[in-house]
């Protein structure tokens, strides 16, 4: 349901700084697909979820979401059907305003009310259900400001936010990265919870090999602009860490010495 | 015991009634100018001075409350309000908005307006004889006319005029377009150069210089503010500098048939103490300073048309009221 | 004080209520600091009066000026939106811009506005004594421009453009077009100033091309001064501190001006509204402390 095609792009084209992001790259997720990317920095694992994002265009190449080419399409407007987490907690929410406001703003990413008023008691069922999956209490606290929650907390509450509706893609921006272990992993176990129990097709970006293995269904490999590696099913399965790191060394032919990719 | 007690009653009345009859001659004079700047606050000067030889003594038979409403509008409004409230003998204004100001906000209190050009462009009343209603005042508009007779005898190849004002001052707009219907009848053409705030005052005065042969300054606060400046200038690339009041000559303009402030301040004073003894604004004639005798006199400085090498016809050092 | 001297502090003060109103969208909101106020204020009450003058009445005129208030707000959204200049730098181009319009919309640096059927004549034909008629028609007109700004800040639009002011990147990932907000905003927030500009311009008897000066330092002390002293996440607060804000401002000066045992003029009145708005910021600073440790949600 979502095909990338052919998509290229090239930072600082003719200067010193020239940089070919993304060289060529062919991907069909279909749907209900959790997809995780990994791959060293520089590799054009966030360029690639920005480009499905609409915060950037491809130099070439098109992005088509159920059938419809997305490709020119502004973030607003693809907003509708793709959702997205930030690394930052601070990024996917408004820190000054409350939970349910926050909520509210979400639900009208597929449903704009317009003129009427934003926060009705359907909006507030709404938020009731889907904060009490995640068991922290934010249910009960929607006047709070979300300034007060903690860094897991608030991905918590981000992450409902980014499934509200009928979103058809789910984008995870290494959306655990700025967190501290045990909120990381409660978030991830969160993920997978409302990933699998919404069934919404999920593209992963993420640093850490274990989760990449942990969570998902499919893994590809990004490698200076290249898909090098893209497993799933019974191989997938199979595989650990360093069965991992051993198949992208064998792809590239490089010794990696990445260290963010190793520890973990 | 009774003589006593009737001469006490008799000191005891006499006492009440001068002290009634002294609190009845207080006047309350309440003056608001929009700004004050040195020419405007030379009008209150001369507006006391003037009181004060017509006999009224701050503090004795007179009390004053001088306010500026610092060049903001909002102030301007509450100061009028408050003036009300104090419920004065007479009200002056000194510049146009606030005379507009304090003639829409009271019908009752006697408004003297001072530094206004034009009474009726600015609606302050209907008619400059006998304007009825509760406001008359004092105008500085100025004889264009008489100026540019004196800058074309100064000058006698004048054939551009430079002007500098600040168009957002309604007096010096007047006084502009006055200037431009007169010219073409003098064979002059204007040029002018208009300066918004008094930082751009010496870039309209070089915008000026090569392109005229002389430069007019009207009764203009904010270039005034930077008079030195245009001195300046016109001494270095020996443009004449006249203009329409005769401070400004002291200061270095080559010459002016004007009247100045102070004076205006007290020509206004006459008009109050008419008030305060008892006419009504709307009996009395507009005045306009240029019409007053004695009050357009012909102010020279030979020494800054010495420094740029102009010379003053000798008839005209000869009917100077003064010579810098 | 007299109550003369009230009426004067409450009439101008409501009149600034407006202002005040606008900038809180523009700097409070949309987080856009937004001084084209200087222009649009003295625009409005260019447009009122040119087209009273003109035979037009009073209510068409005002109204007109509020839809020339909106394209100058217009204007400062096109300039940031489409030729990417930064906010304040496009605000105050559209404000320098407005200056020259203004005077060539009046012809003549001032207009002047007595024995001209104002939207004030109409209610002193009603009887109320004319020293209150500004107060009570410009109580109205900002009561009611309160009411529509904090209804509509509730709606989804409302909802979208205070998410666009927060935190852009955002509102745009939820649908929001931050541009059409940013858009929206502005020219709401200049049409309300434009309005007030119109009002005050017929109140005072005049307009003048030079009355937007110091027009934002007035908005934005009722603004900050309002909301720091009246810290609350309620929109209906904040605004309700935006107009008290704008109308205690006001009478402080009436008390500077009344109070000649002080020693103060109205010449101190920069130095009033520094000392007001440093106060302002200085206690919530105390006041947020506090609530923090009892765990409320505090601004």
């Amino acid at each position: 349901m979502i095909g990338i095609e052919n998509v290229e792009i090239t930072f600082n084209k003719g200067t010193a700084l020239e940089n070919r992001a993304l060289r060529g790259i062919n991907l069909s997720i279909p749907r209900g697909q959790f997809l995780t990317v990994i791959g060293s920095n520089g590799a054009g694992k966030s360029t690639l979820l920005n480009i499905l994002a609409g915060e950037l265009k491809p130099d070439a190449g098109r992005v088509v979401v159920d059938d419809t080419d997305v490709t020119s399409w502004p973030v607003h407007r693809r907003a509708a059907k793709i959702s997205r987490m930030f690394q930052d907690p601070r990024a996917g929410i408004c820190e000054h305003m409350s939970i349910i406001e926050n909520v509210a703003i979400a639900a009208a990413r597929t449903a704009p009310l317009g003129f009427r008023f934003a926060i009705t008691a359907d909006i507030r069922r709404l938020a009731k259900e889907r904060l009490a999956l995640l068991g922290l209490g934010l249910e009960k606290r929607f006047d709070d400001q979300v300034s007060l929650l903690s860094g897991g907390q608030r991905q918590a509450l981000s992450l409902v936010m980014a499934t509200l509706g009928h979103t058809k893609v789910l984008l995870l921006d290494e959306h655990t990265a700025a967190l501290d272990p045990a909120a990381a992993e409660l978030v991830m176990k969160l993920t997978g919870e409302v990933v699998r129990k919404l069934g919404i097709t999920t593209v992963m970006v993420t640093h850490s090999m274990r989760q990449a293995l942990e969570l998902g269904n499919r893994i590809i490999m990004l490698h200076q602009g290249h898909i090098t590696v893209d497993i799933s099913g019974a191989e997938r399965a199979s595989m650990t860490v360093a069965d991992l790191l051993m198949l992208f060394q064998r792809k590239e032919g490089t010794e990696l010495a990445d260290d963010q990719l190793l520890l973990d | 015991m009774t003589k006593r007690a009737g001469g006490f009653a008799m000191l005891f009345f006499a006492g009440a009634i001068a002290t009634s009859a002294s609190a009845q001659t207080v006047k309350k004079v309440d003056i608001i100018t929009m700004n004050d700047t040195p020419q405007l606050l030379e009008v209150r000067d001369g507006l006391l001075k003037g009181l004060a030889d017509h006999g009224y003594v701050d503090g004795k038979n007179m009390k004053v409350d001088f306010e500026s409403a610092q060049g903001n509008f909002g102030t301007a409004q509450q100061i009028v309000r408050q003036f009300i409230g104090d419920n004065p003998d007479l009200i002056v204004t000194i510049t146009t908005p606030t005379s507009q100001v304090a003639v829409a906000a009271t019908k009752d209190i006697p408004i003297i307006f001072s530094t206004v050009t034009d009474p009726i462009k600015s609606k302050l009343v209907t008619s400059l004889t006998h304007p009825g209603g509760n406001a008359s005042g004092v105008c500085d508009l100025v004889p264009t006319e008489q100026q540019l007779n004196v800058v074309k005898q100064i000058v006698p190849k004048l054939k551009t005029l430079g002007v500098v004002y600040d168009p957002s001052l309604d007096n010096s707009r007047s006084t502009v377009d006055s200037i431009k219907a007169i010219a073409p009848k003098m064979g002059i053409t204007v040029v002018e150069s208009p300066a918004m705030g008094l930082n751009n005052v010496p870039a309209a005065g070089q915008n000026l210089v090569g392109k005229v042969d002389a430069i007019f300054v009207p009764n203009d606060t904010t270039v005034y503010g930077a008079f030195e400046t245009l001195v300046k200038i016109s001494q270095d690339a020996k443009v004449p500098l006249f203009t329409a009041e005769r401070r400004s000559v002291e200061r270095g303009a080559i010459a002016t048939v004007g009247f100045d402030f102070f004076q205006m301040g007290m020509a206004t004073a006459d008009m109050a103490d008419k008030v305060l003894k008892g006419k009504k604004p709307g009996d009395l004639d507009v005045v306009f300073m240029k019409d007053l005798p004695n009050s357009l006199g012909l102010y020279i400085n030979k020494e800054s048309a010495e420094k740029i090498g102009v010379t003053i016809p000798p008839e005209l050092l000869r009917k100077a009221a003064h010579v810098f | 004080m007299s109550l003369y001297a009230l009426v004067g502090a409450l009439e101008t003060g409501l009149a600034f209520a407006l202002v005040a109103l606008g900038s809180f969208i523009t700097f409070r909101v949309l987080d856009f600091p937004d001084l084209t106020v200087e222009g649009s204020f003295p625009l409005g009450a260019a447009v009122v009066a040119k087209l009273m003058v003109s035979g037009v009445d009073p209510w068409t005129a005002t109204f007109a000026a509020m839809g020339a208030g909106c394209l100058a707000g217009f204007a400062t959204a096109f300039l940031n939106i489409k030729l990417r200049i930064m906010h304040i730098l496009a605000s105050i181009l559209t404000a320098i811009a407005l200056y020259s319009i203004n005077l060539r919309i009046m012809g003549q640096p001032n207009i002047g506005l007595i024995n001209v059927p104002t939207v004030y004549t109409f209610w002193e034909r009603l009887g109320i004594p004319s020293l209150y008629v500004p107060v009570v028609v410009l109580a109205i007109v900002v009561v009611v421009c309160k009411v529509m700004v904090d209804l509509f800040l509730g709606t989804g639009i409302g909802l979208a453009m205070r998410a666009a002011g927060a935190n852009p990147r955002m509102a745009q990932a939820n649908g929001v077009r931050v541009n059409l907000m940013i858009v929206v905003g502005l020219g709401i927030a200049n049409a309300l100033t434009a309005l007030s500009g119109a009002l005050f311009a017929q109140m005072l008897g005049a307009a003048d091309v030079s009355m937007g000066i110091g027009v934002i330092v007035v908005a934005l002390a009722a603004v900050i001064g309002g909301t720091a002293l009246m810290p609350s996440r309620l929109i209906p607060l904040l605004t309700l501190a935006c107009v008290l804000g704008s109308i205690v401002y006001r009478l402080a000066i009436a008390l500077a001006l009344s109070s000649n045992s002080i020693g103060l003029t109205a010449s101190d009145v920069n130095v009033v509204t520094a000392v007001l708005v440093a106060i302002a910021l200085y206690l919530p600073g105390r006041r947020f402390s506090l609530a923090r440790r009892s765990g409320r949600a505090v601004k």
